[in-house]
């Protein structure tokens, strides 16, 4: 037992050190130009474009989603071959437990999702949301489904919060693109 | 000890077990209101703007009447909308409280804000607007604005919160969940194992009692 005290102590010592390190704390996995190869490929020519919806149509999506939209204006990112557009992304952030993740989503034009991607996390807990595990939900769901917790989408055990807000977010990416790049009504 | 002791050692064991059993079974549905109960409202909260306009809360979520309470439909929210604890509305519109996903105003009824994210150890059980600030009564506490007013505890609450494990939180009612699905477990297992103990020491052996002729008969000396 005597032997065992030290290296007790200071596992317990090394435990407690991240509640004395900074405030801040960022986990990037992903950063914007591999986010966006990881969407498009690397074969599409991938532009961006600014839109800024009118009020009517920030009202329509507000209500759709049940919650404010955070940005004013929403930029897209378009993949095209040739002339015609094979995927929008969105690089999105949403609070997760108190501060945002970042994260990207493709969006088919058939608005079904592509792929989401997390970019940068920045809790201390919760990250579970970046695993395949969790993510794999996503791709295939159209504008329309429901993607709520316990409903669709099966959340990460310890990752509560956060897998509420990366659904939420896919949610969002999808009644944007519908919305602004297609002109579609929800 | 004697024969009699030993089987009413036994069935009281047995009795006692089926009522662990059940206090198991019914502890750990509690836990999970909304899988025993349909749409069925606990509170219901009228717009200040319009008086067609409701919102009704019960276990399992959310719902809208435009129509004055004819026909309703589920209210869309960023996060799952069951286990709504307290409803409200006032001048500055409505509030919901959500246990595992804290409390959310909305103007209009349709688009909702975050104010406040899920207490620890205490559920929120009632709210109310006080001059556009919300007004929270938790099982703990009153908070007006801001201002935590502790509230004396009966010790039927705390026998209350220590049964459904909010004595500890989120986290003991998971442990008094896993708690109840142990001891199922074992009540189940073990009257299985009684049963089967008991039916093993039932002599199976039962003797074949022939007529008396047949046994005259294969016992006779046989004439030759």
């Amino acid at each position: 037992m005597r032997t065992r005290l030290p290296a007790l102590l200071t596992i317990l010592l090394l435990g407690t050190m991240p509640a004395f390190a900074a405030d801040t704390y960022e986990q990037v996995y992903l950063s914007e130009p591999e986010a966006v190869r990881t969407i498009f490929g690397g074969d599409l020519k991938v532009d961006k474009q600014t839109v800024t919806p009118t009020a009517a149509q920030r009202t329509m999506m507000e209500r759709y989603l049940g919650r404010r939209l955070p940005d004013k204006d929403v930029t897209f990112l378009v993949g095209r071959r040739g002339h015609a557009v094979e995927c929008y992304g969105l690089i999105l952030d949403e609070i997760g437990k108190h501060d945002p993740i970042t994260f990207i989503v493709g969006v088919q034009p058939d608005l079904r999702v592509k792929d989401v991607a997390v970019m940068v996390f920045r809790e201390r807990r919760g990250d579970g949301v970046k695993r395949r595990r969790f993510l794999a939900q996503f791709p295939g769901k159209r504008q329309g489904d429901p993607m709520m917790l316990s409903q669709d989408i099966m959340p990460i055990s310890g990752s509560t919060m956060s897998s509420v807000a990366v659904s939420a977010g896919v949610k969002r990416a999808l009644a944007l693109t519908a919305v602004l790049m297609l002109g579609r009504t929800l | 000890m004697s024969r009699r002791w030993r089987v009413g050692h036994r069935w009281l064991g047995v009795l006692a077990a089926l009522v662990v059993l059940v206090s198991a079974v019914t502890g750990w549905l509690m836990q999970h209101e909304s899988w025993l109960q349909g749409r069925e409202f606990k509170s219901v909260a009228l717009d200040p703007h319009s008086s067609r306009h409701l919102l009704a809360a019960g276990p399992q979520g959310l719902w809208r009447s435009e129509d004055a309470g004819v026909t309703w439909k589920p209210v869309t929210m960023p996060v799952p909308t069951e286990h709504v604890s307290a409803l409200t509305a006032g001048g500055a519109g409505f509030a919901v409280a959500l246990r595992d996903f804290g409390v959310w105003t909305s103007t209009d009824g349709y688009i909702w804000d975050r104010v406040l994210d899920a207490p620890e150890n205490e559920r929120i059980k009632a709210l109310s607007f006080q001059e556009g600030k919300l007004v929270y009564l938790t099982e703990a506490a009153l908070i007006v604005a801001g201002q935590r007013f502790e509230q004396p505890r009966s010790i039927r609450r705390l026998v209350h919160d220590w049964h459904t494990g909010w004595a500890l939180g989120r986290t003991g009612t998971i442990l008094v969940e896993a708690g109840a699905i142990a001891t199922m477990v074992l009540t189940a297992s073990g009257l299985v194992l009684a049963w089967r103990t008991r039916r093993r020491k039932r002599p199976t052996f039962t003797p074949q009692i022939q007529p008396v002729d047949d046994a005259t008969e294969q016992f006779s000396p046989v004439a030759h």
